[in-house]
């Protein structure tokens, strides 16, 4: 069924289409009206599910990690401020390997204050252990939903997802969305049965024991371990969800037109679009470009990077976040699964885009040009207004 | 109106679900309110933990037969919370979910999520085990540190009173709430069992002596959580949907010296010092005594 949604629609159709059980969430812009639509769902008995009202995000998250210890199927929303005050429980929810889902619409982090779009305080969670998912627009936001229970929940990974896509952008941008119907869906996520983590009186369990340093060094390796083993989980989910549904996303990488491209731009989020239209301009103009769109920052796409370093000449990374005395996060950590290739390409970093600065194609066509004919290696970031 | 203290503790279970081999201190007063609780409480109970002493002891072992589960200093309510909504969203039979949590992780750090989770009328029992300080942290002061108790972060003795968490959770509007102490345990175990019979939020605020924090012997840990309580410094109350009852009336009106002169925290207390604190433990007496005559006179003055 096709229905003109937007983005914050749609992560609400996701999650109720995944018949989550507990949802909770604070309000806050641009992700308030997620909530708002999962509550008028509950109303209209069209999800059997309970919304928990909580006063801030850090007891949000909380109240998710106790509802997922009950062997519920959970779901949220937050973005920015919140995100923020969120981050200690982020901590607990990975580490206690709760499969708990999560949309968030990025927005920048004050001050100063800015409602608008960016990537800073999304990627300064990527240590927490969750799985961050990047979309681009409403429809993949609404399948990736669906694809986040599957991953959270499949016993190799049992680590929480964020599901992340540009607030504004997508979040209260409309457009035709397929909603797929609930019998394709439930065939293809199975309702959750917690075998790890369930606090029943009749088969007592610590939740969250003391660790000395072995048991905590055992317990992070095995978050990396499943780290490791969602990268498959990532690609065979989107895969099977084409199969089913006739959509996919490039599983880890989402990659246009880079088979023979000798530079390819590497960006985050919606401003993939754009630059896609760019590569387009330059082709035409004989400049053999392309784009590679990381939908999946944690785990980090190591082995799709590396098998696209080895046969490009440039890459320009564009980021939407900078990480001040360092540069573009993004840029930084292409760099390093690149080093150590037989022949490294050249890294070309951009910060663009921050508070909802525009990203036009006008923007991407200059920072793809700028290194096609670059000469020497790259010194700094750039910024790019 | 004295509580028949023995009758009631002999009628206890035998069962035990916090058992020996914690990690606590000999005479430390938070192991009997957890373990006296869990006797009332029974096997059907879901235990939440803020970082505390309790839960700082259990490194690859647990004391608790029952299941537990650790939460943020910050939002332990909210973890019961979670976890008594997403019991019933699966239809599970009822189990009480019992916080313990520390007075720096009720009062302060955890007020906020304690006072929302009450606000929302979630089903659970919040048991706080007050020893006034940051004892698992260094005896560091808390926002019910007494006046005039020296701590590490208050070297020349806590110049302001303690805040009033469980008049302030009554002020929440929720079914019951009630103070205890843990040299009063037959009152505390009749609160705990009237508790666990109400739905809705239910909060205990125990007076817990830590021998440590406050510098005195173990062996005297007992009789100073009674000389609170005597000389009024711990008033005993419970608030039963709205109407509050003194739970316990001393006989004679000790003064405070003799509860502040047993303690090494005080020592430093000046004469001014001991005569605001002995102001403040009649002013606050005086407010409890007036509701409690007035709840008294109106009929409202009922166990269940």
């Amino acid at each position: 069924m096709l229905r003109l949604l937007d983005g914050n629609a749609a992560a609400s159709y996701g999650a109720k289409l995944a018949r989550t059980q507990i949802v909770s969430a604070t309000p806050i812009t641009p992700a308030s009206e997620i909530a708002e639509h999962l509550i008028r769902f509950i109303e209209a008995g069209e999800l059997r599910a309970e919304f928990v009202v909580p006063e801030g995000e850090h007891s949000t998250m909380v109240i998710c990690m106790g509802a997922s210890m009950t062997g519920a199927r959970v779901f949220t929303a937050t973005a920015s401020q919140g995100l923020a005050y969120m981050h200690e429980p982020l901590h607990f929810a990975a580490g206690g390997r709760l499969p708990i889902v999560m949309a968030v619409p990025n927005r920048s982090i004050a001050l100063p204050w800015c409602n608008y779009p960016d990537h800073q305080i999304v990627v300064a969670q990527r240590d927490t252990g969750w799985i961050q998912l990047h979309c681009e627009n409403a429809q993949e936001v609404l399948d990736t939903c669906i694809q986040a229970f599957r991953i959270a929940e499949d016993p190799r990974v049992l680590l929480p997802v964020m599901v992340c896509f540009d607030g504004w952008t997508v979040s209260l941008h409309h457009e035709g969305v397929d909603i797929p119907p609930q019998d394709e869906v439930d065939a293809y996520l199975p309702a959750y049965t917690s075998q790890h983590c369930v606090l029943d009186p009749d088969k007592p369990k610590t939740v969250g024991a003391g660790a000395d340093a072995l048991l905590y060094m055992q317990y992070r390796r095995q978050m990396e371990e499943a780290m490791d083993a969602a990268r498959a989980v990532i690609k065979t989910t989107d895969e099977e969800f084409r199969v089913r549904f006739g959509r996919s996303y490039g599983g880890m990488l989402d990659q246009y037109r880079c088979e023979d491209a000798a530079v390819v731009l590497v960006g985050m989020g919606a401003l993939a679009e754009a630059a896609r239209a760019a590569a387009d301009e330059l082709r035409l103009e004989g400049a053999p470009v392309g784009v590679a769109r990381i939908r999946s920052y944690r785990p980090f796409p190591h082995a799709e990077l590396r098998a696209l370093g080895e046969r490009v000449e440039a890459i320009a990374v564009v980021d939407r976040s900078s990480s001040p005395g360092l540069g573009g996060p993004l840029a930084s950590e292409v760099r390093a699964v690149l080093s150590g290739l037989p022949r490294s390409p050249q890294v070309y970093g951009f910060v663009a885009g921050l508070g909802g600065h525009e990203i036009s194609v006008a923007h991407l066509r200059k920072a793809l040009s700028s290194v096609s004919i670059a000469t020497g290696p790259a010194s700094e970031d750039q910024w790019l207004w | 109106m004295e509580v028949t203290e023995l009758k009631i503790l002999s009628e206890l279970p035998k069962e035990e679900y916090f058992m020996c081999g914690h990690n606590e201190c000999p005479a430390c007063g938070a192991a009997l309110v957890v373990r006296l609780a869990l006797k009332v409480l029974g096997r059907n109970t879901i235990v939440v933990l803020p970082p505390n002493a309790i839960l700082a002891s259990a490194v690859r072992l647990s004391s608790f037969m029952v299941p537990t589960a650790s939460a943020p200093m910050a939002s332990a309510a909210a973890l019961a919370s979670g976890i008594v909504r997403g019991r019933r969203v699966l239809g599970n039979d009822r189990a009480t979910v019992v916080v313990f949590g520390g007075d720096a992780s009720t009062v302060d750090m955890g007020f906020q999520a304690l006072s929302a989770a009450a606000a929302r009328g979630d089903d659970f029992l919040y048991i706080c085990y007050d020893n006034e300080s940051n004892v698992n942290t260094g005896d560091q002061a808390s926002s019910t540190t007494p006046l005039g108790a020296v701590t590490p972060t208050t070297p020349h003795g806590k110049a302001h009173v303690p805040k009033d968490m469980a008049i302030i959770m009554a002020e929440h509007g929720i079914p019951y709430v009630a103070t205890a102490s843990v040299a009063m345990l037959g009152d505390y175990v009749q609160k705990v069992q009237k508790a666990a019979l109400i739905e809705g939020p239910k909060y205990i605020h125990v007076h817990t002596v830590c021998p440590c924090a406050w510098k005195i012997p173990d062996e005297r840990m007992l009789e100073v959580g009674r000389l609170a309580v005597e000389t009024r410094a711990f008033p005993l109350f419970e608030v039963l949907r709205g109407t509050l009852r003194l739970t316990y009336i001393p006989a004679t009106c000790l003064p405070v010296d003799a509860y502040l002169g047993a303690q090494g925290r005080f020592k430093e207390i000046s004469p001014l010092g001991r005569a605001k604190f002995q102001e403040w433990v009649n002013d606050k007496w005086e407010r409890l005594y007036r509701r409690h005559t007035a709840g008294t006179t109106s009929g409202g003055v009922t166990s269940e």
